[in-house]
C-alpha cells in the first residue's frame, strides 16, 4: 500500500477516466481531488498542496501543456512532480510538454501497475532530491 | 657570257660584215633571220638591244632580241593561271550558288521555327494553365491527406480514451479492489479484457497504418540491448502462446549485444510477426525464434509449424488487409494489416524480408536488418520515452 499522506491531483476532462483514476488510487490509499478542467486544477493548486499532479494533454479551453507551464508558474507548482497523460502517440506533443515542465508521462489507455509504477517513480524522484 | 635560246625580232644592221661571211651556213639575207629562233650568247646586258655572236664568227650584230621562249613559258604560264582562275571563278560561283540555296534553306527554317514558335507559346500557356491546376490540385490533395492523419489520429485518440475506464475497472474489479468475484464473474472478466486487448492491438495498427499510409513515420535510431527489447516482446506475446500450448524455442545473441536500429520498430516488428506466428500456429505447435547479430546487420528468423500459406498466396500477404479468405477474419481476429506493417517498416530500416511456407506444416520468415548509425542531433526525440524520462 502507498503512502496515505500522498495527496494527488487528477486533472482530466474525460470523466469516466477520471473516475476511474480516483478509485483506482483511493484503492491503493492515496488520497486524491480530481477535477476537469486546467482552471479548476489551477485553482485547487492555490488552496493547497499535492504531491503530484496527473494531467491529461487533450483538453477543451486549457490544454495540459498550457496547463502544465502555468502550474510551473505557480509558487506552489515549480518543483511539484507532474505526469502527463495523453492517448494519442503524438511524440511532439510529448516532447513539448517536457519542455513545458513535465516530469514523465504514460499513453492512455495503460496498464493499473504502469499508472502505479510512475507515480510512485515520480514521489520518489522528489523525495531524494 | 650567258648564252640563252631567244627569237631575233628586229634586225638593226651589224657593224661591218655580213653575217653570211662568218656563217656561211645561214641565209645571207639577214630579214631572213627574222622570227627565227637562234641560239645566241648574249654580249651586252640590255634587255631590248643586245649583241649578238652568231655561229662560229666573231663579228658583232645589234639586234632587239627578245627571249621568245621565256614570253612563251611566261604567255603559258599566264594561260595556265587564267585557267586556274577561271576553274577559280567558277568554283566560287559554285559556292556562291550553294551558299544561296543555304540561306534561302535557312530562311525558310526560320519562318518554319517562328512559326513554331508560336504554337510553343500557345503550349506553353496551356501548361502553365494546367500546372497551376495542378498545384491548385496537389494543395487540396495534401490539405485531405493532413486532414486524413488527423482524423486518423484523432479516431486513435477517441477509441483509446474509453479504454481507460473500460479496461481500468476491468482489471481492478480482477485484483478484488473492488470487492470478491465469483468464478463465473472472474471467467466473464477475463474474457472481457483478452477482447480489449485485441481492441486495442486493432486500434494501434490503425494508427500505425495511417502513419504509414502518410509517409510520417520517420527512423529514430538509438543503440540498445538486444535481450533487452527481445525479452519485452516475448513478454508481452507469452501469454497468448500459453494459451494455446505452444513451445517457444529462442536462439538469441548473448546478453548484452548491442545493436544501433529503431528500437521501437524492430520492436514491432519482432510483435507482429511472433503474434502472427501464435495466430497461426496449431495448438501445441512450435514457435521458433532465432536472431542473429552479425557485424552490420541483424539477421531474425521466425518459424511456426501453423496452417502454412499456399503458394499462390505467398505473393499476397504483404499486401494491406490480405488475409486468405474472408473466414480467416472471423476465425483468427485482426485487420489483415500486421504482415505489410512488418514489411514497411522493414523496408523503412533498409531491409528486407522473405517468407517460406509449406501448408499444413509451418511458416518461416526471414528478415535483415542493417545497422543504422545514430546522428547526434536526433538524440533527444530518438530514443521515445526511454530518453524523454531520463
Amino acid at each position: 500500500m502507498a503512502d496515505a499522506s500522498k495527496h494527488i491531483l487528477i486533472i482530466e476532462d474525460e470523466v469516466d477516466a477520471n473516475l476511474f483514476m480516483e478509485t483506482a488510487l483511493q484503492a491503493e490509499g492515496y488520497a486524491t481531488k480530481g477535477v476537469f478542467s486546467g482552471h479548476e486544477g489551477l485553482a485547487q493548486l492555490d488552496r493547497q498542496d499535492f504531491d503530484l499532479i496527473l494531467l491529461d494533454i487533450m483538453m477543451q479551453e486549457l490544454d495540459g501543456i498550457e496547463t502544465c507551464r502555468r502550474i510551473r508558474a505557480h509558487e506552489r507548482g515549480a518543483t511539484l512532480p507532474i505526469c502527463m497523460i495523453t492517448a494519442s502517440v503524438d511524440v511532439e506533443k510529448v516532447v513539448a510538454s517536457f519542455q513545458a515542465g513535465a516530469n514523465g508521462y504514460i499513453v492512455k489507455p495503460f496498464e493499473l501497475d504502469e499508472l502505479l509504477n510512475k507515480i510512485r517513480e515520480l514521489t520518489e524522484r522528489v523525495e531524494s532530491l | 657570257m650567258l648564252a640563252m635560246t631567244g627569237t631575233l625580232l628586229e634586225w638593226t644592221g651589224g657593224p661591218c660584215r655580213s653575217l653570211y661571211d662568218f656563217a656561211p651556213e645561214v641565209p645571207a639575207d639577214y630579214a631572213s633571220w627574222l622570227g627565227h629562233e637562234l641560239e645566241v650568247d648574249l654580249v651586252g646586258q640590255g634587255q631590248r638591244r643586245v649583241s649578238l655572236r652568231i655561229g662560229r664568227g666573231f663579228g658583232l650584230y645589234v639586234g632587239i632580241f627578245a627571249d621568245l621562249g621565256e614570253r612563251d613559258r611566261l604567255l603559258q604560264e599566264l594561260r595556265s593561271n587564267r585557267d586556274t582562275l577561271e576553274e577559280k571563278v567558277l568554283e566560287l560561283s559554285r559556292s556562291q550558288r550553294a551558299i544561296l540555296n543555304i540561306l534561302e534553306d535557312l530562311e525558310e527554317r526560320s519562318r518554319e521555327l517562328t512559326g513554331r514558335k508560336g504554337e510553343l507559346e500557345v503550349l506553353n500557356l496551356e501548361l502553365q494553365r494546367f500546372n497551376r491546376e495542378l498545384e491548385r490540385a496537389n494543395r487540396d490533395l495534401r490539405g485531405l491527406d493532413e486532414l486524413k492523419s488527423n482524423l486518423l489520429s484523432n479516431i486513435s485518440h477517441e477509441l483509446r480514451t474509453p479504454l481507460v475506464a473500460i479496461k481500468g475497472y476491468s482489471e481492478l474489479m480482477l485484483r478484488g479492489k473492488l470487492g470478491p468475484l465469483s468464478p463465473k464473474q472472474r471467467e466473464g472478466l477475463e474474457i472481457s479484457m483478452k477482447s480489449q486487448d485485441r481492441l486495442l492491438d486493432l486500434i494501434n495498427n490503425l494508427l500505425d497504418f495511417s502513419r504509414i499510409e502518410a509517409g510520417r513515420l520517420q527512423l529514430r535510431p538509438s543503440s540498445f540491448d538486444i535481450d533487452t527489447v527481445v525479452n519485452e516482446v516475448i513478454a508481452s506475446v507469452t501469454p497468448r502462446a500459453r494459451e494455446r500450448n505452444l513451445k517457444l524455442r529462442f536462439d538469441l545473441p548473448e546478453a548484452g549485444t548491442r545493436f544501433t536500429g529503431d528500437r521501437g520498430k524492430l520492436a514491432q516488428i519482432l510483435t507482429n510477426l511472433l503474434t502472427n506466428a501464435i495466430k497461426f500456429n496449431r495448438d501445441e505447435g512450435t514457435v521458433e525464434l532465432e536472431i542473429r547479430r552479425l557485424p552490420a546487420e541483424l539477421l531474425i528468423r521466425i518459424s511456426d509449424t501453423g496452417i502454412g500459406i499456399a503458394p499462390e498466396d505467398v505473393a499476397n500477404i504483404f499486401d494491406r488487409f490480405f488475409q486468405i479468405d474472408s473466414s480467416m477474419t472471423r476465425r483468427f481476429g485482426g485487420t489483415g494489416i500486421g504482415l505489410s506493417i512488418v514489411k514497411s517498416l522493414v523496408e523503412l530500416h533498409g531491409g528486407s524480408i522473405q517468407v517460406a511456407s509449406t501448408v499444413d506444416q509451418g511458416t518461416t520468415f526471414h528478415v535483415r536488418i542493417p545497422e543504422l548509425e545514430v546522428l547526434p542531433e536526433q538524440g533527444i526525440v530518438g530514443h521515445g520515452r526511454h530518453v524523454l524520462e531520463s
